[in-house]
């Protein structure tokens, strides 16, 4: 019974959690805390049931390799002669969506710990929280093209305000920018999506358009003379090729990929530190597995032929960010120019379509969601205690808080990839992945990996300059009053665990690949041969 | 005609009647609203004519509901559709939400208000009905009067001064109108919506009957308040009662829409080459959209930002119209009815924001932390205002561009891709002004001391509204039922 | 699986890890003594493994699967591997002894001795791993326990410096290291050393471009690891650690590994790479060795020293003769961990003596007849010394002969052999420079006694640096080490020079007259100061190159940086929020089309009409008729466009 309403309870959980907060007087701060941080443990725990009953051996990519699927007629809006446009509740995972479940459920809790010291309106700021996880869980386990964009775009409103209300000085310009700026995404893919639902239909020669994904991936469900694609041409090239390219559009901006990452800094930079987490951590994630999910498996002819254009969107965010990051005088938005370089390397991989590369990119996927998270904290917690976070205001901090640098270390090594923590293992994957399809493929160029490894350097000297400037050195501060008490037992829960996920999928990273294994391997097998297949069907519809 | 022929033929005609009877209760209840005005004064009054109004209402929809449903019928002057009813309901459900907005000081002074509130009503109910066009004109003329009377009715100098604007505007369009019609009438021999195709075949030369239409479809845009056609509409609706704005900004629109939607349906069968009407209308769409978005933009008035607004829904309405199949018919039913809930909705607040002396949007800084539930429903409203999920105004604007789109695969004609494209792009511009309003309510903080009172039944209205647009998302296979 | 061997392997391992938290966890009273104990059972099991493991011995595990593919890691023993681990394991316990003494008043040598176990840890992993992923990941390790231990005292400002520089710097070399491992997996999808190897063996499907580019990302993984030119300037500045760390890390073993590995995979390399190699490594020793005469910090000129005799190993490996640069390897191994661990008794010697702040206890200038202070560290270094010059009779002379001998008979460019043969003479010369000034003339006079355990060290080192623990014949071209690996090992015979011997040894020997006369009997006073004036600068700072990766490349990559962020800010950013501006304009100007200009318009033709209808009609204000004459006017527009 709850197998099978699984994923159902992942989403709604929480929405319930922020239901019963609604009815708690607003002056009882601890209680919602409280509240959602059981709520949170639940969906642990949830998601420790789902891990653990889930099939790795499952192999194939399509309706039948979902697993824990619950596929409900939700809206069915009958039109006439047109036929019924249906919305299904269908969720299900896949071997790279249990995965992202995973990543939610962790970040999710470690925000709700590192919430725990918002003093400004908490019951609003936790009932929103608890709005966005239901709406990121949802997105990762929906199948219906419908129901991803849904929570898609209902992210935004408590991201909106969570930045807007709680973030810092220049908070609602960044609040304002990343609106628009995803919403601008969005609504490509909502065009993209209005076009697929008139294309396809649930069966040949049914009328009932559908939005589900699945069905979206087979040719033989396009209608004959309306279909997206295949025969339909607008200023000379195929539609299909305009739609992946405005998904392309859309999920890049999420990603975010250069030159559509600005609203990003800003984001970070107002947001306070739990949703700072959660943006980096979950958000941005949701960009990626957008391609995998729906880009690359709808357009996959598209997604080979353009592959060289997509890594080398990779390749420069990894060099460009890398380059910015170096740039930075303030932490936190250094750390998220790292994040827009490291999201790079999910492009590359997945452009690569490569098991390695694939598997690199869902793998840095996970990595990075943990790794930044950690991240984020860590500057939270130096803004705590200070309110500043000017490289240049510190100096030999490791004197005064030795746990806090070494934490930083830590966190800073994981994040520049030294084997032993996961980053190593995502960025090799990608790029060996990215070489080995340049080499053995025909969509890369070999010198797109090798321009990755230079980024890996940048990465090295922005992470150990900025260690060197704050942390070594003589100790000095600008603002002699501020208190600098090492890490407090709060602050030990939420970077404990993330250290210690960080090493350990580092060490034996297939406890993650196992489950991602099948999946990625039927999905690269699919990608490749319905691209041919798709690629003669656009040529005979000319 | 022989005696006994005209006999039966009155017979029918009386015996007809009984489709007209929501009408005719609207009738004789607004004859009585007027009576009641004279027997009650004081400030029970007010509070006792809503409550007849209501009354009356109610007693029109169980009319609705007795009345027979389909065909044509008085001679073929007036024809149901199966849509017809719901469309009425839906007409005095919108009547009966005005008739509760806070701001009654309009409301006390007279009878008049209400009686004008059901003459709206009243035409509209025809309007939807209309199938000869000087019936039509005639519904439509009902309308606009009474619109002219209920702008002015806040009795301030500006108030005068927008409904005499909006009156002069008025007449001219409906005499543009009436050139129209007669020259349709002179071209085809009659003002039977059904038979003017055949007649209009007979005559070889387009250029008059392009005229004619022409002329008629401008009175028309000027009801509708489309670009270039708008620029009465935000005079009159900063300066109008609020609740009889809600009302005009929806109730004629949707009805002319109708009736529109009707009469292109017949140039469609027509074969004489008329111009590109389909093309024209786009233009006027996207260009209603633009300007009404844009100019939405700067606007701090929330009334006059209101306005503008509904020039840019107009705008998106019309595009059932273009598109002109029955999913587009479909689809823009869909939408105004949840435009009319929104609107409802929204109005209720600016309503609200006026019986409090609020009436710039930047008043309302800190708002929203005063009064969450309050914050709440707006945002959910000004959210499918925008089109963004999980609002019924998202799965409006999802169908109309779907059927758009579909119109589009279908023919190919490349302007209804760009107008696909910008309007879509238009729901991205207007959400920078309509998120105004939650950014000042919850993002902005205030120094000003002053507070300000929200009565339960306020915030029990807005939660309607708000939790009425997030179920259309829900259940939006349902609402489509319950129109067709 | 589960053999004996594999058990030692592992123990081999992973004790140095579980010592090194166990050290950390003893604290500052404790840590020295567990660290000893467990390097010293290392050792043990180290000499045992050697004397039992057979050869190709391997233990392998699926490390990442993915499916049908997967990336194994994997132990792997052989005779190189064991004389490695035992080299390692020596000098490690002999460092961990001496820095219970050497550290003795340092409040955190818990942290120190904690991170001596994470570098055995790591070093062993590059010397066990039988497959280039596992290699990369301690060559990595080692560079992280490395940075960790030359920023030991990270509160002062110079230590942080060197070790982010020597991070990034091998991190350069990583990124090479990589690039090689992706060509290899490409073309043959494993990277296991021995199977790449065996492949090797049959010839190479693989074209001549990728083969290049491997063996050049190979090669720049040891560019970067065994400092060598350019990348060699980390490796001075690393001597801000601690003494004994700079004896373990940066002279014996982690230097090493650059060697080890180009040892390990030297059949993959192809003649066009070994002739960089040969060349990169001529020129490093050559600059290393010029740079060491200006220098007067007593670490630094060792530390040149050590990229020279590196540059000599890398030369040996272009050469073509691996087992020649590994057995210099070994010899270099001890007599410069030797030499280091004298620099690191003198350093001890004036911080336990001389108590002014100012004073810099590095700086040779500053010493003098420490002979007598210091005997067994005089001794130890007089023959520790007299082996790096290549000196009959000691273990340096061996290798070097090896060495210089390989280089002779390949096919390098001659200028090869020439920076070869003159690096031996400017050897000699400027340790002979620094052996004198030190422990000769008369300055110090505070009465010292040598501690035990810094003494039994030091010994040691130097019963290693003997010709006779490698082989009998003090001048024969065989010996233990090269024999036992020339199963292994791909061994050409070398051409005999019978004039090799005694150039290299007249070459030596002057070097070392040369700094005797002019240091202690101040002769040739003129020609060296003459030759200062022009070779000082360059010299002093190694030929401007670490000016030149300050200035050009960091200055550089942060000018790119800065203008990036500049763009991003200021252009890109600027652009979007432009969008958005200009939207907000253009309502404003689509507001102002709507109020004024259509207002103007109506204005222009109420002007009009008022014009042409005289002044009779005054009383109106005109404008709402104006407004139907505007919309009239725009009905005819519409009309004359669409008919």
């Amino acid at each position: 019974m709850l197998l099978d309403h699984l994923l159902s309870w992942l989403i709604f959980v929480p929405l319930i959690a922020g239901g019963i907060m609604l009815f708690v007087p607003s002056d009882k701060e601890q209680a919602f805390k409280v509240i959602a941080l059981v709520a949170m443990l639940v969906e642990f725990v949830l998601t420790m049931v789902l891990m653990c009953s889930f099939d790795r051996s499952l192999v194939g990519y399509s309706a039948s390799s979902l697993q824990f699927a619950q596929k409900l007629e939700w809206i069915n809006l009958n039109i006439g002669s047109f036929g019924s446009i249906l919305i299904q509740y269908y969720v299900a995972v896949d071997g790279v969506s249990i995965l992202m479940v995973l990543l939610t459920a962790i970040v999710m809790l470690v925000g709700v710990i590192s919430s725990w010291n918002i003093k400004k309106s908490v019951k609003g700021y936790f009932v929103l929280y608890m709005v966005l996880t239901t709406s990121v869980f949802g997105c990762f386990v929906s199948i219906d093209m419908f129901l991803f964009y849904l929570f898609f775009e209902f992210m935004l409103l408590p991201m909106y305000f969570l930045i807007g209300i709680w973030g810092g000085k220049r908070r609602e310009y960044a609040s304002m920018k990343f609106f628009i700026y995803t919403l601008v995404g969005s609504l490509f893919i909502l065009m993209v999506m209005i076009g697929l639902n008139l294309s396809v239909v649930e069966a040949p020669g049914s009328s009932v358009h559908t939005f589900d994904i699945m069905k979206m991936m087979d040719p033989s469900n396009y209608l004959g003379e309306a279909m997206l694609g295949f025969s339909t041409q607008w200023m000379g090239v195929s539609v299909r090729v305009w739609a992946f390219l405005f998904l392309m559009i859309g999920f890049a901006i999420k990603l975010p990929a250069v030159p559509v990452h600005t609203w990003l800094p800003d984001a970070h930079v107002e947001a306070p530190t739990p949703i700072s987490v959660v943006l980096a951590g979950v958000l941005l994630k949701i960009g990626g597995y957008g391609f995998y999910r729906i880009a690359y498996s709808i357009f996959p002819e598209s997604a080979v032929a353009y592959g060289w254009y997509i890594a080398l969107a990779g390749v420069i965010a990894i060099i460009y960010a890398a380059l910015v990051a170096m740039a930075q005088s303030d932490l936190k938005k250094l750390i998220a120019y790292s994040s827009v370089s490291h999201m790079g390397f999910v492009l590359l991989g997945l452009a690569s379509l490569t098991i390695e590369g694939a598997s690199g990119a869902m793998f840095q996927m996970f990595s990075h969601g943990v790794i930044s998270a950690l991240l984020f904290i860590l500057v939270g917690v130096l803004y705590d205690r200070t309110g500043n976070r000017e490289i240049a205001n510190f100096s030999g901090l490791a004197t005064k808080m030795p746990y806090y640098s070494a934490a930083v270390l830590v966190g800073f090594f994981a994040a520049l990839g030294l084997p032993g923590f996961s980053g190593f293992i995502a960025e090799f994957l990608v790029l060996i992945g990215a070489f080995d399809g340049a080499v053995n493929g025909s969509i890369l160029s070999t010198w797109m990996p090798i321009v990755g490894l230079v980024g890996l350097v940048l990465g090295a000297a922005y992470f150990l300059w900025t260690l060197q400037r704050m942390f070594f050195g003589k100790f000095w501060v600008k603002d002699e009053s501020w208190q600098l008490p090492d890490l407090n037992r709060r602050e030990w829960l939420m970077i404990l665990p993330l250290v210690v996920l960080a090493v350990l999928f580092g060490i034996f990273p297939n406890i993650l690949l196992d489950y991602s294994n099948e999946t990625i391997i039927g999905f690269v097998d699919y990608i490749q041969s319905q691209s041919e297949a798709n690629t003669i069907l656009i040529q005979a519809g000319n | 005609m022989k005696q006994s022929e005209f006999i039966a033929y009155i017979t029918t005609l009386i015996g007809e009647f009984g489709y007209l009877l929501p009408e005719m209760t609207l009738i004789a209840g607004s004859l009585f609203l007027v009576v009641l005005d004279l027997l009650y004064k004081g400030t029970a009054a007010a509070t006792v004519r809503t409550l007849a109004t209501l009354v009356v209402l109610a007693a029109t929809s169980l009319a609705i509901d007795a009345a027979p449903i389909e065909g044509a019928y008085l001679n073929g002057v007036l024809a149901q559709t199966a849509v017809t009813p719901t469309l009425k309901y839906f007409f005095v459900l919108m009547t009966a939400a005005v008739l509760l907005y806070p701001n009654s000081r309009v409301q006390r002074r007279t009878g008049e208000y209400q009686y004008l509130i059901l003459m709206v009503l009243l035409g509209t109910f025809f309007l939807i009905q209309a199938q000869n066009l000087l019936l039509f004109y005639v519904a439509l003329e009902l309308v606009s009067i009474t619109s002219y009377v209920l702008i002015a009715f806040s009795f301030q100098r500006k108030g005068f001064e927008a409904g005499i604007k909006y009156l002069l505007f008025g007449a001219m369009s409906s005499g543009l109108m009436l050139y129209g019609l007669s020259l349709i009438y002179g071209l085809s021999g009659s003002l039977d919506l059904a038979l003017i195709p055949q007649m209009v075949a007979q005559s070889s030369d387009p250029t008059w009957l392009n005229l004619a239409l022409m002329l008629f479809f401008v009175g028309i845009f000027f009801k509708l308040a489309l670009v270039p056609f708008h620029i009465w509409s935000p005079d009159a609706y900063e300066a109008g009662p609020t609740a009889a704005i809600a009302l005009i900004s929806v109730l004629p629109k949707v009805a002319i829409l109708v009736f529109f939607y009707q009469f292109t349906q017949l140039l469609d069968t027509t074969d004489v080459e008329l111009f590109n009407w389909q093309y024209a209308l786009s233009i006027l769409a996207i260009g209603s959209m633009f300007v009404g978005n844009l100019s939405a933009l700067r606007q701090n008035n929330a009334k006059r930002m209101m306005a503008y607004s509904s020039i840019a829904h107009a705008g998106t309405l019309l595009i059932g119209v273009i598109v002109g199949t029955a999913f587009g018919y479909e689809a823009m039913l869909f939408y105004a009815v949840v435009y009319g809930v929104m609107n409802v909705g929204v109005f209720y607040f600016i309503d609200w924001m006026e019986k409090n002396e609020l009436e710039n949007i930047s008043d309302l800084a800190g708002l929203g932390r005063q009064f969450p539930a309050v914050g709440v429903c707006m945002t959910v409203l000004l959210v499918s205002l925008v089109g963004l999920p999980p609002t019924g105004g998202f799965s409006a604007k999802l169908l109309v561009f779907s059927s758009l789109w579909d119109v589009y695969l279908q023919s190919s004609d490349s302007y209804l891709l760009w107008l696909f494209a910008l309007g879509i792009l238009n729901s991205a511009i207007s959400l920078f002004y309509y998120l105004k309003i939650p950014y000042y309510l919850f993002l902005k903080t205030t120094n000003s001391t002053q507070r300000y009172r929200v009565g339960a039944v306020s915030v029990v209205f807005l939660a309607c509204t708000a939790l009425l647009v997030l179920a259309i998302f829900f259940m939006a296979d349902l609402l489509l039922e319950m129109l067709f | 699986m589960v053999d004996l061997n594999s058990i030692l392997m592992l123990a081999i391992l992973l004790l140095p890890l579980v010592g090194g938290l166990l050290a950390y966890m003893a604290g500052n009273r404790g840590g020295g003594v567990t660290i000893a104990t467990v390097f010293a059972a290392v050792l043990g099991i180290a000499v045992w493994s050697f004397l039992t493991i057979p050869a190709g011995t391997n233990l392998q595990a699926d490390w990442i699967r993915l499916g049908e593919y997967s990336f194994a890691v994997g132990l792997w023993y052989d005779q190189l591997t064991g004389i490695m681990v035992m080299v390692v394991a020596l000098i490690a316990l002999l460092v961990a002894v001496f820095s219970m003494e050497y550290m003795k008043h340092d409040e955190s040598r818990a942290r120190y001795f904690g991170l001596l176990g994470l570098f055995a840890f790591s070093m062993y992993g590059i010397v066990l791993s039988s497959n280039l992923l596992l290699t990369f990941v301690f060559w990595e390790l080692v560079g992280f326990s490395s940075y960790l231990l030359i920023g030991f005292w990270f509160d002062q400002v110079k230590p942080p410096l060197s070790s982010f520089k020597a991070f990034v710097m091998n991190k350069v070399g990583d990124a090479g290291f990589l690039l090689g491992i992706f060509v290899l997996y490409a073309y043959f999808k494993t990277l296991n050393i021995a199977e790449l190897l065996v492949l090797a063996e049959a010839g190479l499907d693989i074209p001549d471009a990728m083969l290049f580019m491997a063996g050049l990302g190979l090669f720049l993984a040891a560019v970067g690891k065994s400092a060598q030119f350019p990348l060699q300037t980390w490796l001075p500045d690393a001597m801000t650690g601690p003494t004994p760390v700079s004896a373990l890390i940066h002279a014996a073993t982690m230097v090493a590994a650059g060697v080890y590995l180009l040892v390990r995979v030297f059949p993959l390399l192809s003649p066009d790479v070994l002739q960089l190699i040969g060349v990169i490594g001529g020129v490093t020793a050559f600059t290393g060795a010029f740079a060491a005469f200006a220098q007067n910090d007593i670490k630094k000129i060792l530390a040149y020293s050590t990229v020279s005799q590196l540059g000599y190993m890398v030369m040996a490996i272009g050469a073509g003769f691996p087992v020649a640069a590994f057995f210099h390897l070994v010899t270099h191994a001890f007599f410069k961990a030797g030499l280091f661990l004298c620099a690191g008794s003198i350093i001890h010697y004036f911080h336990e003596t001389n108590h002014d702040h100012d004073f810099d206890a590095q700086d040779i200038r500053n010493m003098g007849g420490l002979r007598a202070v210091l005997p067994i560290t005089f001794v130890t270094f007089t023959i520790c010394t007299l082996s790096l010059a290549g000196i009959p009779l000691f273990s340096g002379f061996l290798s070097k002969e090896l060495v210089i001998g390989g280089i002779l008979s390949s096919d390098l460019p001659s200028i090869v052999s020439i920076f070869a043969l003159v690096s031996v003479f400017m050897t000699a010369a400027y340790m002979g420079r620094l052996y004198f000034r030190v422990f000769f003339g008369t300055q110090v006079k505070s009465r010292f006694v040598e501690n035990i355990k810094m003494k039994l060290p030091l010994m040691v080192l130097t019963a290693l640096s003997f010709w006779a623990v490698f082989t009998l014949n003090p001048f024969g071209s065989h010996n233990g080490v090269t024999d036992s690996l020339a199963q292994i090992i791909f061994n050409p015979e070398m051409a005999h020079y019978t004039w090799l011997p005694i150039l290299s040894v007249v070459l030596a020997v002057s070097g070392i007259l040369v700094a005797y006369l002019y240091v202690e009997k101040g002769m040739l006073v003129k020609p060296v100061s003459a030759s200062k004036k022009i070779w000082g600068g360059l010299s002093a700072n190694n030929f401007y190159l670490d000016y030149f990766h300050r200035k050009i490349v960091a200055g550089g990559a942060m000018k790119g940086a800065s203008f990036l962020f500049f763009f991003d800010k200021k252009i890109l950013d600027r652009l979007i929020d432009l969008l958005a501006k200009a939207e907000v304009v253009f309502a404003h100007f689509v507001g102002l089309i709507d109020k004024h200009v259509v207002d103007g318009l109506v204005k222009l033709l109420a002007w009009t009409a008022r014009f042409a209808g005289g002044r009779t009609r005054k009383l109106q204000s005109g404008n709402v008729q104006m407004y139907f004459v505007w919309a009239l006017f725009g009905l005819l527009i519409i009309v004359y466009f669409l008919t």
